[in-house]
C-alpha cells in the first residue's frame, strides 16, 4: 500500500511538468511585450528593454521554462510583473479559499447524492425514485453559474439570508458558494450511485449475502454500497476537472478572493509569474484530489491493492483497511 | 419437531416477460424428510433454481411471483412468515449453495468476514472475540487452512470459491442445505472432490439436502430420492433404486434422460439425445409439456401441442404412483409400474 | 453498405420519435436555431449595442420586452443576438473537434505503431488537464476572442474525441471490405476517407450531436468569466455576468439570459440523451 502511494506520488511530478511545460507555452504565445504594457506608451524603448531583461524576456523561450521550473522546485515563483511583490505572498492569500471551496463543495455533493442515490436505487421506480432522478436531471443539465446567479437573486437580495460575497462575512459567506457548486454535483452524484447501486444489488453475490439471513439495510449499505464505490469512485475523479471549473466559476460570482479569480486578474493584467503560478497550484491542487481518489480506491478494491503488496506481507491489506475506516 | 421438514404442495410460479407472464413452475408437489437427500433432475429452465430460490423466499422482488400451492419448513408456511423470521431461517436453519462461485462471493469482503458475518446474526454463543476460531474450524472442514480466512475472494480458484460458498452454508449447521448446481461451473477433477466432501458433510452434519443439477451422476453419488422436472413440472419421483432401475418403467422424459448419457455397456452406436427443445414458458402446450418432443405422443390421450391459450383449458395428464414411485404419463396406469 | 447505414439511421429516428420528452426538446433546440439565424428579422443587431441613456435599467414593457441594462441597452435584442455567438461557439467548436478527431482518430488506428502511442499519449496528457486550465491558459497566451474560445473548447474536447473515433476505426478496420480495398493497392489516406470515416459516421455524428450541448455550455462559461469575445457584441455568458454587477436593482438584466442558457442547456442535453437511447437502445437507463 505504501510503496502504491508513493509510486503514485512519484507519477505526479513529471505529470505536473509536462502540465506546466503546456501552460508555459501557451501563455509565452502572447505576443504582448511586458515592458512596454507596464511602462506606458511613452516610456523610452531603453527603460522598456531594461525591465524586459529583468523580466528574462531577453532569453529563449526553454531556458525562461527551465529557470521557472528550477525557481518553483524551491517555491520561488519569482516577483508579480504587476505588482512587484513575490507571488508567493498572493498564493499563500489566496489558496487556502479556493481549497476550502472545492473540498466543502465535494464534501455536500457526496453528502447530498449518495444516500439519495442509494435511497432512488432501493426504492426504484417509487415516487421518491421518479423525483430525485428528474429533479438530478434537472440540475445536472443547468450550468453552475446559472444555478449560482438564481441562488444569488433569491437566497441574498429577496430572502436576504446570507451575504452575496466574499469571504469578509465569515462563514456566512460560505454557505451559498459550496452549497450551490456541491448541490449542482450532487446532481451527477445521485445519478451515477443509482445507476451503480442498481447495477450491484442484481449480482449473484447480493443474493448469497440475502440468503444468509443478513438484514436489508446491511445489505444495501455493507455489500451493495460498498461494491458500488469502486464506480463511484472513478466518477468521482472524473469530475473533478468540471468541479475546479465550477470553483472558478464560484470565484467570480461571489468575489471570492481565490486562485480563480486571481488567474483572471493576472491574465487581464499581464502578469505572466503570477498567472503561472496560480494556474501551477490549481493543476498540483486537482492531481493530489486526484491522487486521493485514486488511494481510495485501493483501499476500497482489494483486488487493486493485491497488485501493488508484496508478496510476503499477505495480511498487510486488512490492516491497511481497518486502518483507513 | 415433524419428520417431514420441508413440503411443497402445488406450488406454481411465474416471472413477467415481455412475452407475458413465464410460467416457470407449474404445481410441483413434494416433500423431504429430516436428514434425507433429494435430487431435483433436469435441463436448464425447468424451473429447478425457481423452486430452490422460493423455498428461501429469494425470488427476485418485482419480476417474480409465487401464484399458487404452498411451502411448509418445518410445518410453517413460508408465504406467510414475517420478514425477520424468514431472515432467521436463512442462512441459520436453511441454507443455500449457489451455482457459480466465481460470482457468488463478495469480491470487496475477506472470507473471514463473509463467514462470520452469516455465524454472528445465527449462533447465539459466538462474538465477535471467539468468532475467528469457528471461522477457521469451518474452512477447515471444506478442506481450506484456517490460515487463509484474510484473504479475498479473488485470491482463490473456483474449486476453492464454492468450498467458501459451502462453508458460508454450513456454518451454522442447517437442517436444510439447498445446493444449486454446486459443481456445474467447475472442473471435473474439482467436481469429485466437491462432491466427496458434500457427502461426507452431509454425514456429519445430519442435515437434509435439495440438490439441484442437471447431471445424473452427481445424483446417483449422493441423493436418495429424486424428481425429474421438465417444463416446471415434476414428471417422475422416486428413489433412488427406482428411478436408476432399467427394469422398472419410466417416463419417456427419464429415459431421453438416460440416453443422453455415454454408457461404456450399452450396444448403441451413438447417444441417443432428446428432439427438440423445452417449451417456451410463456407459451406452453395445453396438453403434456413433453409431448411435443415425446416419441409416444398421441394427441388423443395427451392433449393438444398447440398452446394453452388457443386450445382452451390445459388437459390433466394422470399420475401413476407405487410406493414413492411416480409418474406423471398417459401411458402408465398405478398397475403398471 | 450504404442501404444498411440510411436504415440504422432510420430506426434511430423512429425510436426517438417515441421520446415524446426528445420530440419536444428537438422542437426547442430547431427554435433557438431559427432565432440564431433569423434574428436580424426579429430584432435589428443596432438595437443590442445602441446605448441609451434614457432607458438605463428600464423595466421589462412593452417597449423593451426585457427591459435595458446599464447602458440603456435593449435586453431583448442582445439576448436574440447572443444567442448568434453561443450557438456559434458550440457548432464551431464541435466543427473543428469533429475534423480534427476524425483525421487524428482515424489515422492513429490506421497507422498504428509510433504514431498511434504519440497520439494517444499526448490525448492522456491533455486530458489530465483539467478543461478551465487549458482555456484560462489559451487566453492568456492568445488574448480573448471568439477564434481563442472556439479552439480552447475543441481542444478540451479533444482527447476523448480522439479515443472513441480510434477504437472505432479499429473496429472497423479489420473488416475484410478494408483489407480488399488495401489488397486493391489503395493508399492509406485514400483508405481513410473514402472507406473508413463514412463507416463510423454515425458513431461521430451521435458523439457531435452530444458535444454541441457541452459545447455551447463550456462557451457561454467561459464568457461569463470574461474570456469571451470583445464588447459590446452580446454573447449570453458575458450578459449574465454584466448583469451580475447589478442584480440588486435590476434582476431583469439576468434573469432573462439566464433562462435561455437553462432551456438551451436542458433541451439539449436531453435530445442528446435521447439521441444516444435511440442509436444504441441497450444504454437506456445507464446513466
Amino acid at each position: 500500500m505504501f510503496k502504491y502511494i508513493i509510486k503514485r506520488i512519484l507519477i505526479m511530478i513529471p505529470m505536473l511538468l509536462v502540465v506546466t511545460f503546456i501552460v508555459f507555452s501557451l501563455i509565452s504565445m502572447s505576443d504582448v511585450d511586458p515592458g512596454r504594457s507596464k511602462l506606458g506608451p511613452e516610456a523610452s524603448q531603453e527603460l522598456v528593454d531594461e525591465l524586459n531583461h529583468k523580466y528574462g524576456m531577453d532569453q529563449p523561450f526553454l531556458i525562461r521554462y527551465f529557470k521557472w521550473v528550477w525557481g518553483a522546485i524551491r517555491l520561488d515563483f519569482g516577483d508579480s510583473w504587476y505588482y512587484d511583490h513575490p507571488v508567493s505572498v498572493d498564493i499563500a492569500a489566496r489558496f487556502p479559499n479556493t481549497i476550502k471551496l472545492t473540498l466543502l463543495s465535494i464534501g455536500i455533493a457526496l453528502i447530498i447524492g449518495i444516500p439519495l442515490g442509494v435511497l432512488a436505487a432501493v426504492k426504484q421506480y417509487s415516487w421518491a425514485d421518479r423525483v430525485f432522478t428528474t429533479l438530478s436531471m434537472l440540475m445536472a443539465a443547468i450550468p453552475t453559474f446559472c444555478i449560482a446567479t438564481i441562488g444569488v437573486l433569491i437566497f441574498c437580495w429577496k430572502l436576504h439570508w446570507v451575504p452575496a460575497t466574499g469571504v469578509v462575512n465569515g462563514w456566512k459567506s460560505w454557505i451559498l458558494p459550496s452549497l450551490t457548486l456541491g448541490i449542482s454535483y450532487s446532481a451527477s452524484f445521485l445519478r451515477f450511485t443509482r445507476s451503480s447501486v442498481l447495477d450491484t444489488i442484481r449480482q449473484d453475490y447480493i443474493r448469497t449475502v440475502r440468503s444468509k439471513g443478513v438484514r436489508e439495510r446491511t445489505v444495501i449499505w455493507g455489500h451493495s454500497f460498498r461494491n458500488s464505490l469502486l464506480p463511484l469512485i472513478t466518477i468521482t475523479g472524473m469530475m473533478l476537472g468540471g468541479l475546479l471549473g465550477g470553483a472558478v466559476i464560484m470565484e467570480s460570482v461571489f468575489v471570492i478572493p481565490g486562485l480563480g479569480t486571481l488567474v483572471m486578474n493576472s491574465i487581464n493584467q499581464y502578469d505572466m509569474p503570477m498567472t503561472m503560478a496560480a494556474i501551477t497550484m490549481l493543476a498540483a491542487m486537482y492531481m493530489l484530489i486526484m491522487l486521493v481518489v485514486d488511494i481510495l480506491y485501493a483501499v476500497v478494491d482489494p483486488r487493486i491493492r493485491a497488485r501493488y503488496t508484496s508478496f510476503k506481507k499477505k495480511k498487510a491489506p486488512a490492516k491497511a483497511e481497518g486502518g483507513a475506516a | 419437531m415433524s419428520e417431514k421438514l420441508l413440503e411443497i404442495n402445488g406450488l406454481r410460479i411465474e416471472y413477467t416477460s415481455e412475452n407475458g407472464p413465464a410460467k416457470a413452475v407449474n404445481g410441483i408437489t413434494f416433500s423431504l424428510d429430516r436428514g434425507q437427500s433429494m435430487g431435483l433432475v433436469g435441463e436448464t429452465g425447468a424451473g429447478k433454481t425457481t423452486t430452490a430460490l422460493s423455498i428461501l423466499r429469494l425470488l427476485p422482488k418485482y419480476t417474480a411471483k409465487v401464484t399458487g400451492g404452498e411451502i411448509r419448513f418445518d410445518g410453517r408456511d413460508v408465504m406467510s412468515v414475517s420478514e425477520a423470521e424468514m431472515r432467521a431461517i436463512r442462512g441459520g436453519r436453511a441454507a443455500m449453495i449457489f451455482q457459480d462461485p466465481m460470482t457468488s462471493l463478495d469480491p470487496v469482503i475477506t472470507v473471514r468476514d463473509q463467514i462470520a458475518e452469516v455465524l454472528l446474526l445465527h449462533r447465539e454463543d459466538l462474538d465477535r472475540a471467539n468468532v475467528d476460531a469457528e471461522v477457521g474450524r469451518i474452512l477447515e472442514m471444506v478442506g481450506i487452512p484456517a490460515a487463509r480466512m484474510h484473504e479475498y475472494p479473488h485470491q482463490f480458484s473456483g474449486g476453492m470459491k464454492q468450498r467458501v460458498m459451502i462453508a458460508i452454508a454450513i456454518a451454522c449447521n442447517p437442517e436444510l442445505l439447498i445446493a444449486d448446481e454446486p459443481t456445474t461451473a467447475l472442473d471435473v477433477t474439482i467436481q469429485a472432490q466437491v462432491l466427496s466432501m458434500m457427502r461426507r458433510l452431509k454425514r456429519e452434519l445430519h442435515s437434509a439436502l435439495l440438490l439441484i443439477t442437471h447431471d445424473l451422476g452427481v445424483v446417483a453419488s449422493i441423493c436418495d430420492i429424486i424428481g425429474i422436472m421438465y417444463a416446471g413440472e415434476i414428471v417422475e419421483f422416486g428413489t433412488l433404486e427406482d428411478i436408476f432401475d432399467p427394469e422398472k418403467k419410466h417416463h419417456p422424459y427419464t429415459v431421453g434422460l438416460f440416453g443422453s448419457i455415454p454408457n461404456l455397456t450399452m450396444d448403441a452406436e451413438r447417444l441417443s439425445p432428446i428432439p427438440g427443445l423445452m417449451p417456451d414458458p410463456t407459451d406452453l402446450p395445453a396438453g403434456c409439456s413433453f409431448g411435443p418432443r415425446c416419441p409416444h405422443y398421441d394427441p388423443a390421450r395427451c392433449g393438444s401441442t398447440d398452446p394453452v391459450g388457443s386450445a382452451g383449458t390445459p388437459t390433466e395428464i394422470p399420475i401413476a404412483r407405487k410406493g414413492q414411485h411416480q409418474i406423471r404419463c398417459v401411458l402408465y396406469a398405478d398397475a403398471d409400474l | 453498405m450504404k442501404v444498411k447505414r440510411r436504415s440504422s439511421f432510420l430506426e434511430a429516428w423512429i425510436r426517438l420519435r417515441k421520446n415524446k420528452l426528445a420530440i419536444v426538446c428537438l422542437a426547442v433546440v430547431c427554435l433557438l436555431i431559427l432565432i440564431a439565424v433569423f434574428a436580424d428579422l426579429i430584432t435589428p443587431y443596432e438595437n443590442a449595442i445602441a446605448n441609451n441613456s434614457a432607458a438605463k435599467f428600464a423595466k421589462p414593457s412593452a417597449e423593451h420586452w426585457f427591459g435595458c441594462d446599464n447602458l440603456g441597452r435593449d435586453m431583448f435584442a442582445r439576448v436574440i443576438h447572443g444567442s448568434r455567438v453561443s450557438l456559434l461557439l458550440g457548432f464551431g467548436a464541435t466543427a473543428v473537434a469533429t475534423v480534427a478527431a476524425s483525421l487524428l482518430g482515424s489515422a492513429a488506428a490506421f497507422i498504428g505503431g509510433k504514431f498511434d502511442t504519440v497520439v494517444m499519449r499526448l490525448a492522456d496528457i491533455l486530458s489530465s488537464i483539467p478543461p478551465i486550465l487549458l482555456s484560462l491558459a489559451i487566453a492568456a497566451g492568445f488574448g480573448r476572442g471568439l477564434p481563442q474560445l472556439v479552439i480552447s473548447i475543441a481542444i478540451g474536447s479533444l482527447p476523448g474525441y480522439v479515443r472513441i473515433v480510434r477504437s472505432t476505426v479499429l473496429g472497423i478496420s479489420g473488416q475484410e471490405y478494408i483489407e480488399a480495398a488495401r489488397s486493391m493497392g489503395f493508399g492509406t489516406g485514400k483508405i481513410i476517407v473514402s472507406e473508413i470515416l463514412p463507416n463510423a459516421l454515425s458513431t461521430i455524428l451521435v458523439q457531435a450531436t452530444m458535444m454541441v450541448s457541452a459545447n455551447i455550455l463550456s462557451g457561454t462559461m467561459l464568457s461569463f468569466l470574461g474570456l469571451g469575445v470583445p464588447v459590446p457584441r452580446p454573447e449570453w455568458g458575458a450578459i449574465m455576468s454584466d448583469g451580475l454587477d447589478y442584480i440588486r436593482y435590476a434582476s431583469h438584466l439576468v434573469i432573462f439570459p439566464t433562462i435561455f442558457i437553462a432551456i438551451t442547456a436542458l433541451s439539449i442535453n436531453i435530445l442528446g440523451d435521447g439521441l444516444r437511447d435511440a442509436f444504441d437502445p441497450r444504454l437506456k437507463g445507464k446513466a
